[in-house]
């Protein structure tokens, strides 16, 4: 995956089915990444202190964890140097079991998913879309994994 | 490539899926293979429907939707049930692809309607043994 060329939201503004310009600071993608990394960082944090909380769920969440790093990661390397994609996202409340804990990470990456497909919509650069599409799709082949 | 462009090379792939899911589903054995057979008839009843939607959005536009071809290449040698899941994954994989590709090359209600083809593809690339990807649907 090479998200910072194929799926670079700032590239050629001939992959733009909009034709919205896209080498500007100001492009309002930029704000959809940066929404988009504070999701999945919030995402994954959860998934990384469920598995704290609970080690038995490690083989059931670790991927997830690393998928959230590789997404974020992509996006990151996608926004143009100098931006800020720091955001304080706060973590939710511990859940009291190992049921409680898997069915609010299955909850947290059905609305990652969901609200990744709605930036995909509202993305101008096709590109872009694509990108934040493709991590929609790699969420849900991970969702029937956390059925209890 | 222009968002209709997008949706005819879409449509003209979802051609060859209903038919190489017909041809796959032939060949598997409801008796001996059932979650196989099940999974290609789910699998050819999803790129169905998909053909016909595409069908609408494309006459939305105000063009033509392509037809199907008489006939597709088969791949081969399709003699084992692993050989059947194989071939109806290496298709789910080349469908994902062209969603993607129609993600990037549309905007508003069609690409909301690529994104859910996109993820419907994905999670049934699992029906035949895929492994998860990190971003299913990439460019190549």
């Amino acid at each position: 995956m090479t998200g910072c060329t194929l799926n670079n939201p700032y590239g050629p503004a001939s992959s733009n089915p909009t034709g919205a310009g896209t080498a500007s600071g100001t492009d309002p993608d930029v704000a959809l990444a940066i929404e988009a990394i504070g999701l999945i960082r919030a995402t994954g944090a959860a998934a990384s202190a469920a598995i704290t909380a609970f080690p038995a769920l490690s083989s059931r969440l670790s991927d997830l964890v690393t998928l959230h790093q590789a997404h974020a990661d992509a996006l990151r390397h996608a926004v143009p140097h100098g931006s800020s994609t720091s955001v304080t996202t706060p973590l939710p409340a511990p859940a009291t079991s190992r049921h409680a804990a898997l069915l609010a990470q299955s909850q947290a990456e059905t609305a990652l998913r969901d609200a990744l497909v709605a930036l995909a919509v509202r993305a101008e650069s096709g590109p872009f879309a694509r990108l934040l599409g493709t991590m929609a799709a790699g969420i849900s082949q991970r969702l029937p994994g956390l059925a209890a | 490539m222009t968002p209709v462009e997008a949706l005819q090379d879409a449509l003209a792939g979802e051609h060859a899926a209903v038919y190489l899911t017909g041809v796959l589903g032939a060949q598997a054995s409801k008796s001996r293979q059932p979650a196989l057979f099940d999974a290609l008839l789910s699998a050819y009843r999803a790129h169905r429907r998909c053909r016909d939607q595409l069908t609408v959005l494309i006459s939305a536009h105000g063009a033509d939707p392509v037809a199907a071809e008489p006939a597709y290449d088969i791949p081969a040698p399709l003699d084992t049930p692993a050989e059947l899941n194989d071939a109806a994954l290496q298709l789910e994989h080349r469908i994902a692809k062209t969603y993607g590709q129609l993600i990037e090359n549309t905007a508003g209600g069609d690409r909301r309607w690529a994104l859910v083809a996109l993820d419907g593809g994905a999670v049934r690339q699992l029906e035949f043994r895929g492994t998860p990807e990190m971003f299913p649907g990439s460019a190549p």
